[in-house]
């Protein structure tokens, strides 16, 4: 399989387990990019409440000699039912001299977003973890996560 | 037609195909039938999931941005407010 093949397998994986959540968007990998990003969104619905919840699923790969790297990733859940909000992220940020820092984002029923520490996730990881408080119907709980500015 | 709404139950689902819950309960455990479980004794079929049950599955939909409205979403994440980690080693 070429290395292009590869990107755009992932690509299709990611849609079929994403269609399992509701209406998919996406945006096609544009392979012209120095660094393509594959990235879906998901709105789950909810009848005639309108859409209870989305989802997105975005992964940035930088070409290498033998193929492409994942270089970044931003998975996240907002529930459109006020329950909160859940994302976890792996990408550089201004003080990290682009080195990737996991992290996540949360933010419970009313509350601000916060930022919290986090370890690497997959997607389906991820995705597990978003539905599990999709399905809940309970808010988002953000109280057993440590801030990512702790000393 | 049924009800929409987010979630069914293997009942709801099972009355909806015409199957009984019990057969509806293995294709969960067989994972043919994607489904949720928040809890161990509670499980909840996604609309998205019964959709495609009874041959109606919502087809995904090309929303392209421009290289500029990726390169800036991108900038976006990278810029956030998000404070540097402090690791303070303090003598005692």
């Amino acid at each position: 399989m070429t290395a292009v093949a590869a990107l755009q397998t992932r690509e299709a994986y990611i849609l079929g387990l994403a269609a399992k959540d509701g209406q998919v968007f996406y945006d096609p990998a544009d392979l012209t990019d120095a660094e393509p990003e594959i990235s879906v969104r998901v709105k789950a619905p909810g009848g005639l409440a309108g859409n209870t919840a989305s989802f997105r699923y975005s992964e940035t790969y930088r070409p290498t000699r033998t193929g492409f790297k994942l270089i970044e990733y931003a998975y996240g859940f907002w529930s459109q039912t006020g329950l909160g909000s859940l994302e976890y992220h792996w990408h550089p940020f201004a003080w990290s001299s682009r080195q990737s820092i996991f992290h996540s984002h949360c933010a419970g029923p009313g509350q601000p977003r916060g930022h919290f520490r986090a370890h690497g996730m997959t997607l389906e990881e991820a995705r597990d973890a978003f539905r599990l408080v999709y399905g809940a119907e309970r808010g988002v709980d953000c109280s057993r996560l440590y801030p990512l500015d702790a000393a | 037609m049924f009800e929409h709404k987010a979630f069914y139950s293997p009942a709801e689902v099972a009355s909806i195909i015409g199957v009984s819950v019990s057969y509806v309960n293995s294709q969960v455990d067989k994972g043919v039938i994607d489904a949720i479980r928040p809890s161990p004794r509670v499980t909840r079929i996604p609309y998205a999931a019964l959709l495609s049950l009874v041959g109606t599955p919502m087809s995904p939909t090309v929303e392209r941005r421009t290289k500029a409205e990726r390169a800036r979403e991108r900038a976006a994440r990278h810029g956030e407010d998000v404070p540097e980690p402090q690791r303070r080693l303090v003598a005692g």
